[in-house]
């Protein structure tokens, strides 16, 4: 393994593991309070599913860009690619914005997204209004992942 | 545009008809029965004699206790019955007349019966629990082997004891002070320990007073007779009984099962029975008549007409609301807009003034949705998973309308996978040259790729974006000029559409004598946002405002979420297919077994993955697509702030 392969795994590692585990926080945080309220009302998982799995994204965005650096650096062809140091640090620098975004926004997300369920157990009217405040903190988890992506697919 | 038009209704009647017409109109279903101002109707009736509301409470509670121990029988019983029966009944019906005389002809000892079996099952249980508990408090001290019949002695006494580890050595040391009292351990977890203090009863008022300081339990062996494993012994024997008897009681609840269907459909009467006895609170009563008041239709008034038709003695008014009035809102849209109204009622109705924005947001939803997933095959699972839950979901109309919108978007979801060539996630570039002629037909569907040329559909996103937004702004200012609010149109949506749409045709264009309309719009906003005489302080507002349109800015940003969704669902697709060839190829090289294995698992391997993709992007989807419409979109024009029309109605689950 070359120093710019193990860089650019760096950057496969933020973008992958920062924003799966803020995802793997904010589901975590949204599913205990959802299996609270669903203890009162058995009936309601299928309501608040939506609530629950909406921090979860962040970890996909992580994983998508993770992905498409393996790919473009041609480690999916089955022999070791040589990457230089420079392309090693681009790689890296791309991985940063979804893995810090995502990291943030998904355990924030969590703590919005959980008590939306409280709300929305108690107001189930206000279901709408608690998916679009979860949705907010999601915008820059949506930004960091585009700056990700065209970092990615056109500098390197 | 489509709010249903309301009126007024007032129904007056002899005391004599109440019953006959609360079920009519409860059948109809088209009035939204409210509160009677009691104000209004002030010099017609006095208070005292508006009362009369003491029998109906008198009835309610009857009524309800009935209903609650129904709705606990069936609960109750339902955990018991065989499968089959609860299968048989899923999709059973009954029609009203039957179940008006199941209902009557019901026999409600029967509900008193299985209350009492409930009430011996939790004695059961709890019979059983305190026995568990107390064979776990016996359980540490099993290696006592003396007969407890013999602890009684003359001078010396046995205490059984329990501690916490902590506080176990600061015990002995205390107790080993006093003379001829003696600790012995016999047995200890990795908390407590257990013990036995043994002293002369002469040293008793020493040993209590050491013990009273410290946290120590005292065990009592009052229930063992003999040794103690003989106590557990029999304690496990009488679980065993306990378990007998819940058994045979289950048993005897199966014999309920043929009365478990005539149950639910009693339920149901008596639930329908309840509702209209409640809504009689909200009428006016005198000894000889009664007067309702509510909100109906204008396609229902017929309807309504119907009934005052077939009774002489009645009076129904219909009038107009007045100005003060505030009628609750029923939308009304057709054909394929229809169940877009699941999207709005999410929002929030229209209030006062406002128009229905169901018409103006389901174009826009569909597409944003299909944009999210942009694979033709996912589009195609949709399409198929919407019809499979629509047939299941009969009679269920919130889920009917979702299933509908999914339908709807999985259509468009195909004609934009075809035109972007997202089939599957297949990379099409890497198919053996066998499948040539498939991928020709793909690639003349194709205009555009979005992992070839990801910026073009980054643009176009955002010009979707740009193009809802600019419609909002005109809508809005369309209701301003409706309201004749020409100043407020003026002012405000009037030079944001201008400085959005200017820019836009500028950087399109790229002729910079299109800047005159976003520099036009900056103007109006700088001097005409606030209508305040003294002119610093409206430049000052101006300059606020101005400074607010970075948020419309803001707003077309958002719109690459849906750029990013599409491109997560055709990289997570693409992955799924590379993983499981991957693994596809190290499977099928195993010798023998390799070959059925690996293909078994090709088929297993793409079929969850990919509806794991469609299913974990559709959620996004929607939920992203939903956000764009009421924060971006309604945003610009609408409020929401109506309630809704729910007529008082039968709503039954087995009576048909």
């Amino acid at each position: 393994m070359t120093v710019g392969l193990f860089i650019a795994g760096m950057g496969i590692f933020t973008a992958v593991a920062l924003a799966g585990a803020g995802s793997a926080i904010g589901i975590g945080l949204t599913g205990q309070v959802a299996a609270g309220v669903m203890s009162e009302d058995p009936k309601s998982f299928g309501k608040y599913l939506m609530l629950i799995a909406l921090p979860g994204t962040q970890g996909i965005y992580g994983f998508v860009i993770g992905f498409l650096a393996i790919m473009k650096l041609g480690i999916l062809s089955g022999s070791i690619p040589p990457v230089s140091i420079a392309k090693g640090l681009n790689v890296l620098a791309a991985g940063a914005p979804v893995g810090l975004a995502g990291l943030v926004s998904a355990v924030n997300q969590g703590k919005v997204c959980a008590a939306g369920i409280q709300m929305a157990s108690k107001q189930p009217a206000d279901m709408g209004k608690a998916l679009v405040m979860g949705v907010f903190v999601e915008t820059y988890a949506v930004l960091g992942f585009l700056t990700s992506f065209f970092l990615l697919w056109f500098v390197i | 545009m489509a709010v249903s038009k309301m009126f007024k209704t007032n129904v007056l009647a002899y005391s004599t008809m109440k019953e006959r017409l609360i079920e009519e109109i409860h059948r109809a279903g088209i009035i939204e029965i409210s509160e009677v101002d009691r104000e209004s109707i002030g010099e017609y009736i006095s208070p005292e004699e508006g009362k009369g509301t003491s029998d109906i409470n008198e009835s309610l509670q009857e009524i309800n206790k009935l209903v609650d121990d129904l709705s606990f029988s069936t609960n109750f019983i339902s955990a018991y019955l065989p499968k089959k029966y609860k299968k048989k009944n899923k999709n059973a019906f009954i029609s009203e007349k039957d179940a008006v005389k199941l209902a009557k002809d019901f026999k409600y000892n029967i509900v008193e019966k299985i209350k009492r079996y409930s009430h011996d099952i939790q004695q059961i249980n709890s019979e059983k629990e305190s026995i568990k508990s107390r064979i776990e408090e016996l359980n540490p001290w099993k290696s006592i082997k003396i007969d407890f019949n013999e602890l009684n002695f003359e001078n010396v006494k046995v205490l059984f004891c329990i501690t916490s580890t902590r506080n176990f050595d600061k015990l002995n040391s205390e107790i080993g002070e006093i003379d001829f009292s003696t600790i012995n351990v016999i047995t200890e977890t990795k908390d407590n320990i257990y013990f036995t203090i043994i002293y002369e009863n002469e040293k008793e008022s020493e040993i209590n007073n050491i013990l009273k300081n410290m946290p120590v339990n005292l065990v009592d062996f009052q229930d063992v007779k003999e040794d103690i494993h003989k106590t557990i012994g029999e304690y496990k024997s009488k679980i065993k009984e306990l378990d007998k008897k819940f058994l045979d009681i289950t048993d005897e609840l199966k014999e309920f099962s043929d009365e478990y269907f005539n149950m639910l459909i009693a339920l149901d009467y008596w639930s329908m029975i309840y509702e209209r006895e409640l809504i009689k609170k909200k009428f006016i009563s005198t000894e000889s008549s009664f007067l309702l008041t509510g909100w109906i239709r204008e396609k229902d008034i017929p309807k309504l007409k119907q009934i005052e038709n077939k009774y002489k003695e009645i009076d129904i008014s219909i009038t107009p609301p007045e100005k003060e009035d505030v009628p609750p809102v029923a939308l009304e849209n057709s054909g394929i807009v229809r169940p877009f109204e699941v999207v709005t009622k999410l929002f929030g109705v229209p209030g006062k003034g406002e128009p229905d924005p169901t018409p103006l947001l389901s174009p826009f939803f569909a597409l944003f949705f299909a944009i999210c997933l942009t694979d033709a095959g996912y589009g195609l699972i949709l399409i198929l998973l919407g019809f499979i839950i629509l047939k299941k979901s009969k009679g269920n109309i919130g889920t009917e309308q979702l299933m509908k919108i999914l339908i709807i978007g999985g259509s468009i979801t195909v004609l934009v996978g075809a035109v972007t060539g997202g089939w599957f996630g297949i990379d099409f570039d890497s198919l053996p040259p066998t499948f040539k002629a498939i991928k020709t037909f793909r690639d003349k569907l194709t205009l555009l790729d979005p992992l070839k040329s990801p910026l073009t559909l980054f643009i176009i996103t955002l010009s979707l974006g740009i193009l809802q937004l600019l419609t909002g702004l005109v809508v809005k200012i369309v209701l301003l000029l409706k309201d004749k609010e020409y100043y407020e149109a003026f002012s405000s949506p009037l030079p944001n559409f201008l400085i959005l749409g200017g820019t836009v045709l500028a950087a399109v264009l790229k002729n910079s004598i299109y800047w005159l309309f976003p520099f036009v719009g900056a103007v109006i906003m700088l001097f005409f946002s606030s209508r305040s005489k003294n002119i610093i302080m409206r430049l000052v507002k101006g300059a606020y405002s101005l400074y607010g349109i970075t948020g419309l800015f803001g707003d077309v940003i958002s719109y690459s979420r849906l750029f990013a969704l599409a491109l997560s669902t055709g990289v997570i697709a693409l992955v799924i297919n590379v993983i499981v060839g991957i693994l596809y190829k190290m499977i099928i090289s195993v010798p023998y077994i390799g070959i059925p294995v690996g293909i078994l698992f090709l088929f297993i391997g793409l079929i969850f993955g990919h509806i794991f993709n469609v299913l974990i992007n559709s959620l996004g989807g929607f939920i992203h697509t939903t956000r764009l419409q009421f924060v971006e979109y309604f945003g610009k024009f609408y409020e929401g702030t109506g309630t809704e029309f729910k007529p008082f109605k039968q709503e039954f689950k087995y009576i048909r």
